[in-house]
C-alpha cells in the first residue's frame, strides 16, 4: 500500500522493500481522507488524512503537538497519520499517541472488517498484525475526557526521529497519569498510574538500542528526563 | 538590504545574482539535464560490501543475461584497458579506479554494469557475482600504513622547547565529514572508437590538473580527452573534485558497451564512495614562556586518507603549510606530517581543506596555553598575534601574509561580535541552571592556492631531480561582438558561488557597460577554450586569482578598444574613457558608441589604425610570482593571499539531556576588498553551516568492521536552517596589493574557524566538569558519556 510514501518510497529507493504488487491509495482521498469526531468522544482519522492537515485541523491538540515533531512540513504534507501507524517505526510519535489514547486501527479486506487495538497491532519494530491483504481504513483514538497532554522528545536536530520521547497525560484531578514512550524500545510502551514514580518506571522499562547518536545508557536516561519534564509541565509533582 | 547604485562602480555593491532567475525557477541545467548525445545508456556501479577483501572471480554472466544489459566492466577489463592514476609520492601503490584484486573500502567499485536504464542496471548490478574473501580491515589511523612521511623543522624548535617555562600538550582528533552537495557525482562519457578519443560531460570542477591524469588513465593523449562541464553544478564545496576518479571507469564502460554511458550517483553512493574531508589525529605541543607567549610548536599530524592515496592527497597535510602558525608569531616549529592508509573511502578536497583540521588543534591548544599561564582566551591570543606593522609577514614555513591587522581584528570581533553581551547571556543562562559557554577562534584564511605546496610531500632531494611544481594560473577570454556586446569565458566551473554575477560586475565596471551587456560563461570545454592545470574552483581562488585574470583581460581589451576609438575620435587614447556604453574624450562630449568601435574591428578592419589586431578578443592570464615551488629548506608560500577571520559564539547545553545548541555566532573578516557583499555574506553563512555541521552534527561513521553507518541523511546529519544560530557578520574591508583584484577569498574561513570556536564554547560550558573538547563532533550522547565516565571516576 502506498499512502504518503514518506517511509515507503525511501525503502523502495534503497531496494529494502521489493513488493511484487503496489496499491496506490492516493486517488481515494474522498473516501479515506476524512477526520470525524464520533459520538462518545472518539476521533476517527481516515487512511488518507495527511499529517499536516490533521495537525492544522486542531481536531485533537495532543495529536497536533505530536505531529509538529514529525519530520518537517514538506513530509507532513504527504505523510499520513494512518500510514505512520502501519509503518510502526519504534520512534514514531503518532504510534505513541495512538497507544496513549487507546487507539485502534480499522482494517478491511475482502474477508471482512476488523478493529485491532494499537497495543496488539504493534508487534515490533516496523512490524504489525496487519495481514498482507488488509487495508487500514482509519485510526480511531479515544481521548479520555478532561485529560491534559504533553508531548516531549529529544532529537539531535529539529525534525529527526527521537532519541527518546514521551506522550504524557494526567487526568483532571491529577491523580492518574499515562505515559507512552517512543524511540526507546522495539515498540512504544505505555505506563499508567499515579504520577509519582512513573518517570522512573518509564526509564526502567526502556529497552533502547544504541547507535552513533546515543548509547543505551544515555537513551534510557533521556526517557527519565523527558518523562519527568512532561509530567512536571502538566503540573504534577512527579519530579 | 541596501540598494545598488548604478552610477557607482558595481564592484563592492550588493548586486543580486544573475544565476538566481534560472536556479530558482528550476531552469538550471545540470549534467542530469543534459542529453548531449544520442543513445545514452545507464551505468550502475557494483561496490564491495566489505571494507577489506580479496576480490576473486567476477562472474557477470547472470547480469549480462538480463534483458536490457549490454555490458559489464570487470576488473580484468580495467587491468587490460586502463592505467592506474599516477600517485605523487613514493610510498603508495598505484591507484586504480576499480578494485582489481583487493577491495579496500566498503563501497569501492568492483564492476560497472551498463544497461538501457538505471533500473535495469541496478537489477543487473545485484546479479554480478563476486568472489570475496574478507580480510581484516584497518580502521585505526595509528595502526594504518604510513604512505607519506615527512619531517620538517623551521627555526630551532629544540631550543624553543628547552627555553620554555611551560610545555602544553594534547592530542586532537578532527572527524571525517563531507559537504554533501545536493547534486551528486554525474558523468556522461562517450568513447569514440574510430578516433580513439573520449568526450566526457561531468560536474568535475577542477583542479584541472586531473585532466592529464584522466587521459593517462585512459591511455590517450590529453588532446584526445575532451572534458565538458556545464555552467550549473549543484554544489560541491570540494567534494565533487573526486568525480574525476570515476571518469575513466565510465569512459571505459562506454568503450566496452559501444554506446555513450551515463552514471549519476545517488545519495547512498555519495555518502559511501565519493570523497570526504580527511580525518586527522594531531599530537601537539607548545613551548610557552612565562608570559604566555608561544615560542615553538611541535605538531605530529596523522591524516587518515582512507583506502588509497588518491591524488591530490596527501594535499590536506600541506594546503595550510604557509599558514601553519595561523595568526600567531610563532617562530620555531617541528612538524611530522604523515598520510596513513585505512580501510575507509578516499579523502580529498572539502571546504576549508586542511584549515579546519589545523585550526581545531591550534586554537584548542592556544586556549590550553592560556589556562596554563592564567590568561583568558582573549589575552592569550592578543599576546601572540602578529603585529600589524610586521605585514607583509613571512611565516617560518614560508607563507607571506600579504596584509592584515590581527590585533584590530580581535578588537573588532569582540566589539562587533558583542563579546560582553554574549558573556552576560552566558551568565544569565548559567544562573537559570543551564550549561552555557562562550568560545572564540582566530584564524588565517588562505586563498588562491599555489599548487606547488603539494610538492612538500617529496623531499628536497626528490624535488631537485624532476620538474618543479608551482602555480595558481587562471585566464579569462573576453570578446566583443560586432554589436558591442561582451562575452567573457572563464574556466572556473562554479558550483553555485555566483561567478557569473561577480565577473559581470568587474567587466561592466572596466568597460563602462551595463551588466546586462555582459554575458559570462563559466562552463568548461577543454577542447575549445583556454584553460590550464590550475583552472577550476577550489581554494577560494575566484576573488584573488580569477578576478585578477578578468581584470587583466579587461585591461587588454580596453587598450584595443581605445586604440580604435582614438583613431575614430582623433583623440589621444590616453585621454579617452569608457563610460555609458561608449568611448568618450575625457571632459568633453566627443564620444563614440562601443558598437561603432566594435563595428570597425569586425566589419571594416581595413580602417584599423596600424598595429591594432583585427580581433576584439583577448585572453589574459594572472599568475602570482609568489607561486613558487617549495624551496630547498621546505618553505613554501602555499597561498597567494591570507585573510584574517575571527569567530565568537555562544552555546547552550541542556544539563539533563546534554543537547548542545549554538545560539549565537559572530564572524568577522578581513578579506581585502569585498567584490559583492551580498555574495560574501552568503558564503559566510554557508561556511558557518558547514563548520557547525563538523562541530556538532556531521560525521562519516563506520562500524568496527568498516561498514559505513551514515548511508543516508537519516544518520548523516547536516544542520538545517533550524540549527543555524543568530549570525552576525562584519567585514573589516582591508586591502591587498598582492593581486590586481585586491580581494581575498572568503568562502572557507568561517568553516575553518567555527569548529574550533564551537569547541571552545563547549569547553567553557563544561568548565565546571573538567572537560576539554579535543574531538568532534560534540553532541548530547557524547557529552553525557564524558560527564558520566568522569562521575564514575574513569579516565
Ligand atoms: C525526512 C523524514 C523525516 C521523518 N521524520 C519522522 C518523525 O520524526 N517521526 C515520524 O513518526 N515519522 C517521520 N517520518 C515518516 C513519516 O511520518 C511517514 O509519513 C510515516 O511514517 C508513514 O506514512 P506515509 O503515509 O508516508 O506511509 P507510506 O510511506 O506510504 O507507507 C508506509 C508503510 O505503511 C503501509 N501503509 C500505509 N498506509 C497504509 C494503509 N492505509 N493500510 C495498510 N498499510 C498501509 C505501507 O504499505 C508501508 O509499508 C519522516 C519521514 C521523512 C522522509
Amino acid at each position: 500500500m502506498l499512502a504518503g510514501g514518506q517511509s515507503l518510497m525511501p525503502l523502495l529507493a534503497f531496494r529494502l522493500a521489493r513488493p511484487t504488487l503496489l496499491v496506490d491509495l492516493n486517488r481515494l482521498g474522498a473516501e479515506l481522507g476524512g477526520v470525524e469526531a464520533e459520538p462518545g468522544g472518539a476521533l476517527r482519522i481516515g487512511a488518507l488524512a495527511r499529517q499536516r492537515a490533521v495537525e492544522r485541523s486542531g481536531a485533537l491538540s495532543v495529536l497536533g503537538e505530536a505531529l509538529a515533531l514529525v519530520g518537517h512540513p514538506a513530509i507532513r504534507n504527504r505523510g499520513t497519520v494512518v500510514g505512520s501507524v502501519c509503518h510502526a517505526d519504534p520512534a514514531a510519535e503518532v504510534c505513541a499517541v495512538a497507544l496513549a489514547l487507546d487507539g485502534s486501527l480499522e482494517l478491511r479486506s475482502i474477508r471482512g472488517r476488523r478493529e485491532v487495538a494499537v497495543d496488539e497491532l504493534l508487534t515490533g519494530p516496523f512490524s504489525t498484525a496487519i495481514e498482507p491483504d488488509e487495508l487500514a481504513v482509519a485510526l480511531r483514538l479515544r481521548p479520555p475526557a478532561g485529560w491534559r497532554w504533553r508531548v516531549l522528545e529529544v532529537a539531535r536536530r529539529a525534525g529527526d526521529f527521537a532519541l527518546a520521547g514521551v506522550v504524557a497525560g494526567v487526568d483532571p484531578a491529577g491523580g492518574d497519569a499515562r505515559l507512552a514512550v517512543f524511540g526507546a524500545a522495539p515498540r512504544p510502551y505505555r505506563l499508567d498510574g499515579p504520577p509519582a514514580g512513573l518517570a522512573e518506571r518509564a526509564a526502567a522499562a526502556a529497552r533502547p538500542s544504541g547507535d552513533l547518536h546515543g548509547g543505551v545508557a544515555y537513551r534510557r536516561h533521556l526517557v527519565g528526563v523527558v518523562a519527568r519534564r512532561a509530567l512536571a509541565a502538566l503540573g504534577t509533582d512527579a519530579a | 538590504m541596501s540598494e545598488v547604485d548604478p552610477s557607482r562602480p558595481l564592484v563592492g555593491q550588493p548586486v543580486r545574482r544573475v544565476e538566481d532567475a534560472r536556479l530558482l525557477r528550476g531552469r538550471g541545467r545540470f549534467v542530469a539535464d543534459l542529453s548531449p548525445i544520442a543513445g545514452i545508456h545507464h551505468a550502475a556501479v557494483v561496490r564491495s560490501p566489505h571494507a577489506h577483501a580479496r576480490v576473486g572471480a567476477v562472474d557477470a554472466s547472470a547480469a549480462l543475461a538480463l534483458e536490457g544489459v549490454i555490458a559489464v566492466v570487470t576488473p580484468d577489463d580495467a587491468r587490460r584497458l586502463l592505467r592506474p592514476f599516477g600517485v605523487g609520492v613514493g610510498g603508495a601503490e598505484p591507484y586504480w579506479p576499480l578494485a582489481l584484486d583487493t577491495a579496500r573500502y566498503a563501497g569501492e567499485p568492483v564492476a560497472v554494469v551498463v544497461a538501457r536504464d538505471r533500473y535495469v542496471a541496478e537489477d543487473a548490478a545485484d546479479l554480478v557475482a563476486v568472489d570475496y574473501e574478507p580480510l581484516a580491515p584497518v580502521l585505526d589511523v595509528e595502526a594504518g600504513r604510513v604512505v607519506s612521511d615527512r619531517s620538517f623543522r623551521y627555526g630551532d624548535p629544540d631550543a624553543a622547547f628547552a627555553a620554555a617555562a611551560h610545555r602544553v600538550e594534547a592530542s586532537f582528533r578532527f572527524p571525517r565529514y563531507s559537504s554533501t552537495p545536493i547534486e551528486c557525482y554525474a558523468v556522461v562519457a562517450e568513447w569514440d572508437a574510430a578516433a580513439g578519443e573520449a568526450t566526457v560531460w561531468s560536474n568535475f570542477h577542477g583542479p584541472f590538473v586531473m585532466q592529464p591524469l584522466i587521459a593517462a588513465s585512459l591511455g590517450i593523449p590529453e588532446n584526445r580527452l575532451r572534458l565538458v562541464v556545464p555552467a550549473d553544478i549543484g554544489g560541491s564545496f570540494g567534494i565533487k573534485s573526486g568525480v574525476y576518479a570515476y571518469i575513466p571507469l565510465i569512459a571505459l564502460a562506454s568503450r566496452l558497451a559501444g554506446v555513450p554511458v551515463r552514471w549519476t550517483a545517488d545519495r547512498w553512493e555519495d555518502l559511501v564512495a565519493s570523497q570526504a574531508g580527511t580525518d586527522r589525529l594531531t599530537r601537539a605541543a607548545a613551548a610557552v614562556d612565562a608570559e604566555g607567549r608561544i615560542l615553538g610548536l611541535r605538531l605530529e599530524i596523522l591524516d587518515d586518507v582512507g583506502a588509497h592515496l588518491r591524488p591530490p592527497e596527501p594535499a590536506t597535510l600541506y594546503r595550510c603549510f604557509g599558514n601553519l602558525v595561523g595568526p600567531y608569531a610563532v617562530e620555531h616549529l617541528a612538524v611530522e606530517a604523515r598520510a596513513v592508509l585505512t580501510n575507509r573511502p578516499p579523502t580529498g578536497l572539502n571546504r576549508g581543506f586542511g584549515g579546519q583540521q589545523l585550526y581545531f588543534t591550534l586554537e584548542r591548544l592556544v586556549e590550553m596555553v592560556g589556562r596554563r599561564v592564567g590568561l583568558d582566551r582573549v589575552e592569550v591570543r592578543r599576546r601572540n598575534l602578529i603585529p600589524a606593522q610586521h605585514m607583509p609577514y613571512r611565516t617560518p614555513t614560508g607563507g607571506v601574509y600579504d596584509s592584515g591587522d590581527y590585533p584590530a581584528l580581535l578588537d573588532t570581533l569582540l566589539r562587533e561580535g558583542d563579546h560582553t553581551g554574549m558573556l552576560a547571556e552566558r551568565d544569565r543562562l548559567r544562573r537559570a541552571g543551564r550549561l552555557a559557554g562562550v568560545g572564540m577562534a582566530m584564524i588565517v584564511d588562505p586563498s588562491g592556492t599555489n599548487l606547488g605546496y603539494i610538492d612538500l610531500a617529496r623531499t628536497p632531494e626528490e624535488r631537485g631531480r624532476g620538474l618543479g611544481k608551482s602555480g595558481c594560473t587562471e585566464s579569462a577570454t573576453l570578446t566583443m561582438d560586432p554589436m558591442g556586446g561582451v562575452r567573457l569565458r572563464i574556466a572556473t566551473a562554479p558550483e553555485g558561488q555566483g561567478h557569473e554575477t561577480v565577473a559581470a560586475q568587474i567587466v561592466a565596471d572596466a568597460l563602462g557597460v551595463p551588466m546586462a551587456a555582459v554575458r559570462v560563461d563559466p562552463s568548461i570545454d577543454t577542447a575549445s577554450q583556454v584553460w590550464n592545470v590550475s583552472s577550476g574552483s577550489y581554494s577560494s581562488r575566484f576573488a584573488p586569482i580569477v578576478a585578477s585574470a578578468i581584470h587583466r583581460a579587461c585591461a587588454a581589451l580596453r587598450e584595443r578598444i581605445l586604440a580604435i576609438a582614438a583613431e575614430i575620435l582623433e583623440v589621444d587614447a590616453a585621454d579617452l574613457e569608457l563610460v555609458g556604453g561608449g568611448v568618450r574624450a575625457r571632459g568633453s562630449d566627443r564620444a563614440v558608441p562601443l558598437r561603432r568601435v566594435a563595428g570597425v574591428a569586425h566589419w571594416d578592419p581595413g580602417a584599423l589604425p596600424p598595429g591594432v589586431e583585427p580581433l576584439l578578443s583577448v585572453t589574459a592570464s594572472f599568475s602570482s610570482e609568489l607561486a613558487r615551488s617549495p624551496a630547498g629548506d621546505d618553505t613554501v608560500d602555499s597561498s597567494i593571499c591570507y585573510g584574517g577571520v575571527g569567530g565568537l559564539c555562544l552555546v547552550d547545553i541542556d544539563p539533563d539531556t546534554c543537547a548542545v545548541t549554538l545560539l549565537r555566532y559572530a564572524s568577522v573578516h578581513d578579506s581585502g576588498r569585498i567584490l559583492n557583499p551580498l555574495l560574501a555574506d552568503g558564503q559566510v553563512a554557508g561556511a558557518l553551516a558547514h563548520g557547525l555541521g563538523g562541530a556538532l552534527y556531521e560525521e562519516l561513521a563506520y562500524d568496527p568492521d568498516g561498514n559505513p553507518l551514515t548511508t543516508s541523511f537519516m544518520d548523516y546529519l547536516c544542520p538545517t536552517v533550524r540549527e543555524m544560530p543568530e549570525l552576525r557578520i562584519h567585514h573589516l574591508r582591508g586591502d591587498t596589493d598582492f593581486v590586481p583584484s585586491r580581494a581575498k577569498g572568503i568562502g572557507e574561513g568561517t568553516c575553518m574557524a567555527a569548529p574550533a570556536a564551537i569547541a571552545s564554547a563547549v569547553t567553557d560550558a563544561l568548565s565546571g566538569h573538567g572537560v576539554e573538547v579535543t574531538e568532534l563532533p560534540v553532541h548530547g550522547g557524547r557529552i553525557w558519556e564524558w560527564l558520566h565516565t568522569r562521575e564514575r571516576g574513569e579516565p
